[in-house]
């Protein structure tokens, strides 16, 4: 074979690939998928939301701007759990708007962000996000509760509280996780 | 298949200059040239109509890994430093043409949980065939430098023809680079090359180059001692065998050294751990400061080399001391090389690799490493080639099929979505009332036999033969 053969063979070797990857993408067309809210907090009322804390700790929430701040001051001990919760308003259904999507910031890597999802009337006290990080960046975090739960071997029932927290991974001082754009969400095509 | 080629029809007639193609296959091929140059278009086309149609969630998972790479310029240590690199620089080379979802959502910090929710988002995503396809490319271009080096290893020019044929066409090898989507034809490439140039007598190259199979995958360490061990045979003196032994051991040693520097240098990626779930499922990532890989504690840098070793499969049940069966059918397999002189190259390749396969609980694609050896000994010997027709069947069944849904309908996933909701065969076989594991054990424990065969027939065979 001769070079100009060889080479149109490697254009036709780069040209089929390509017109066959075009036409997939015409006969089998994606369409995107995306989470559509079913139940959102954006906002963090105070007069909806209660802290609540294990041990005595000079401990904080508020809420400015869409973003739920909950800190404590001084030296906290590793284990201290802090955290808002939310007991009312959560009529919807969660087998629909299963996937939970949350934003979190943490002030270090000493403290955890911690979710956790009660349900059958407040008997199952189910932990389903305990993480720590290590930067002061939001994360985006979007859990499949079902799934979760399931795993857990949790009941899957009515929503009963949702808890936003942190735990305390070391002992430390001056904690605070932020929390923004609560929601509960399906999935379906755009 | 056995035919043997026209007369004069591929044959360059006299004088003529020979063209660049023919330079490329070694002399005893050169007449077959343009045989062999249309089973390679064939086995392109077939690669490249299967590329984009399928994949496995580890696909995804590693794009996703290769991105961040690329993206937050951090690694992560699942797979070894050497693959994050390569298939950053492929994804770099295409980034016009593919698509922006994953590399928006790691730069936007977003995490998604759990697996099959990671798996449908991306794969319903526009673009994702040609991200699939992207991926792959490695794998196509080590998958035909691989066919070609099989060209070289055998001396004669019709069964080397047959080899390549038997390549070119290989379902297993397409199933688990390009249905499957994973990446063992690179560190199997560098194992074959290890070996031809151990039988080409270039021991140090053939060292350097198990290394750089090693580091992508550690298996590649398994040559080693054996070749080692031969090499150092053949000098007389205590101190030559030591200096040998050294510089040998040491060559293969470096590719790792260097993956050991890279991992160093480039800032590790903190994946959060999520430990709500710890001791309910497998648990990957860091807690503080603490790395957990699939629920253990761990050094991060560490987990590439530790992940791809054996399992052991056996428990007397009553002492925590317990034979390591694989261990201790490699430790013979190196008596083996110390008393008896006279091996084979490629025996001292299959021989571990064989002991591995039949000790451990292997991944699927674990198989992939002793392929080109199987159909290099098919191309040989028919007996050899019966025993290749067998394997073959006897590995989709009970190696593929064990993994139910997650090695058959869901690779379809990127083409049609719902696919990720198939049954798989074990779910097929329960429901019409079959017990599917049991089936697949049955398929299991022959393929079993199938890989023990091949075993007794290369200590019988080839123990005589010279090297």
């Amino acid at each position: 074979m001769k070079r100009l053969e060889l080479a149109a063979l490697c254009l036709l070797l780069i040209l089929v690939p390509t017109a066959y990857l075009n036409a997939l993408n015409r006969l089998f067309p994606h369409s995107d998928l995306k989470f559509y809210p079913g139940w959102l907090d954006s906002s963090f009322q105070a007069d909806v939301w209660n802290l609540g804390y294990d041990r005595p700790v000079d401990a904080n929430m508020s809420s400015e701007n869409g973003v739920l701040k909950i800190s404590a001051v001084g030296n906290i001990s590793s284990g201290t759990l802090v955290a808002a919760q939310r007991w009312i308003g959560l009529d919807f259904n969660m087998s629909e708007f299963r996937y939970l999507k949350v934003s979190i910031m943490t002030s270090g890597i000493t403290v955890a962000a911690r979710i956790v999802i009660w349900t059958d009337g407040g008997k199952q006290i189910n932990v389903v996000l305990l993480k720590t990080y290590n930067d002061k960046d939001w994360h985006i975090e979007i859990l499949d509760v079902i799934y979760t739960l399931n795993v857990l071997g949790a009941s899957t029932s009515q929503l009963s509280m949702i808890e936003l927290s942190w735990q305390q991974v070391a002992d430390g001082s001056n904690t605070t996780v932020y929390y923004s754009q609560l929601s509960f969400n399906s999935l379906e095509n755009a | 298949m056995f035919s043997e080629p026209a007369k004069g029809k591929d044959d360059p007639p006299g004088g003529q200059e020979e063209s660049l193609l023919s330079r490329i296959f070694p002399e005893s091929v050169r007449p077959y040239a343009s045989t062999l140059l249309k089973w390679a278009i064939a086995g392109f086309l077939i690669r490249i109509v299967v590329m984009p149609l399928f994949a496995h969630e580890d696909v995804i998972t590693n794009a996703l890994q290769t991105y961040t790479l690329l993206e937050k310029h951090q690694i992560y240590t699942f797979y070894p430093p050497f693959t994050y690199l390569l298939f950053a620089s492929v994804y770099a080379l295409f980034c016009p043409f593919l698509p922006n979802i994953l590399p928006s959502g790691i730069l936007s910090n977003t995490v998604f949980w759990p697996v099959p929710l990671i798996q449908v988002l991306n794969v319903s995503q526009p673009g994702i065939q040609t991200l699939v396809f992207v991926s792959k490319i490695p794998m196509l271009v080590f998958d035909f430098a691989l066919g070609l080096l099989l060209l070289h290893m055998l001396d004669d020019g019709k069964k080397a023809v047959l080899a390549f044929k038997l390549w070119m066409l290989c379902p297993i090898s397409i199933f688990i680079s390009y249905f499957f989507g994973q990446f063992d034809v690179i560190p199997t490439f560098f194992m074959m090359l290890g070996l031809y140039l151990f039988k080409t007598h270039r021991i140090k190259w053939s060292m350097l180059s198990l290394g750089v199979c090693a580091a992508f995958k550690i298996f590649g360490l398994l040559f080693v001692p054996a070749l080692v061990l031969v090499y150092i045979g053949e000098h007389r003196s205590l101190a030559s065998k030591l200096k040998h032994l050294i510089l040998t051991s040491g060559i293969s040693l470096i590719p790792l050294f260097i993956s050991g520097i890279v991992a160093l240098i480039i800032p590790l990626y903190f994946e959060p751990a999520n430990m709500a779930l710890l001791g309910k499922t497998e648990v990957n990532g860091f807690w503080g400061s603490i790395y957990y890989n699939r629920s253990q504690v761990m050094n991060p840098l560490l987990t590439w080399l530790t992940y791809f070793g054996f399992s052991t499969n056996s428990n007397t049940g009553v002492s925590s001391t317990v034979p390591y069966l694989f261990v201790a059918a490699y430790a013979l397999f190196l008596f083996g090389v110390v008393f008896w002189k006279k091996w084979s190259a490629e025996s001292m390749f299959m021989v571990p690799l064989l002991t591995f396969y039949i000790f451990t609980l292997a991944h699927p694609q674990w198989f992939f490493w002793i392929l080109p050896l199987l159909i290099l000994m098919a191309a040989e010997h028919r007996d050899w080639f019966k025993l290749y027709l067998i394997f073959t069947p006897l590995y989709f069944v009970s190696s593929v099929f064990a993994q139910n849904e997650h090695l058959t309908s869901n690779l379809l996933s990127p083409t049609i979505l719902q696919a990720y909701y198939w049954p798989g065969p074990i779910d097929l076989l329960n429901n019409i009332g079959v017990p599917g594991n049991n089936v697949i054990n049955v398929f299991y424990s022959i393929f079993t036999a199938t890989l023990v065969m091949y075993l007794v027939l290369i200590i019988k065979t080839r123990i005589q033969e010279p090297r």
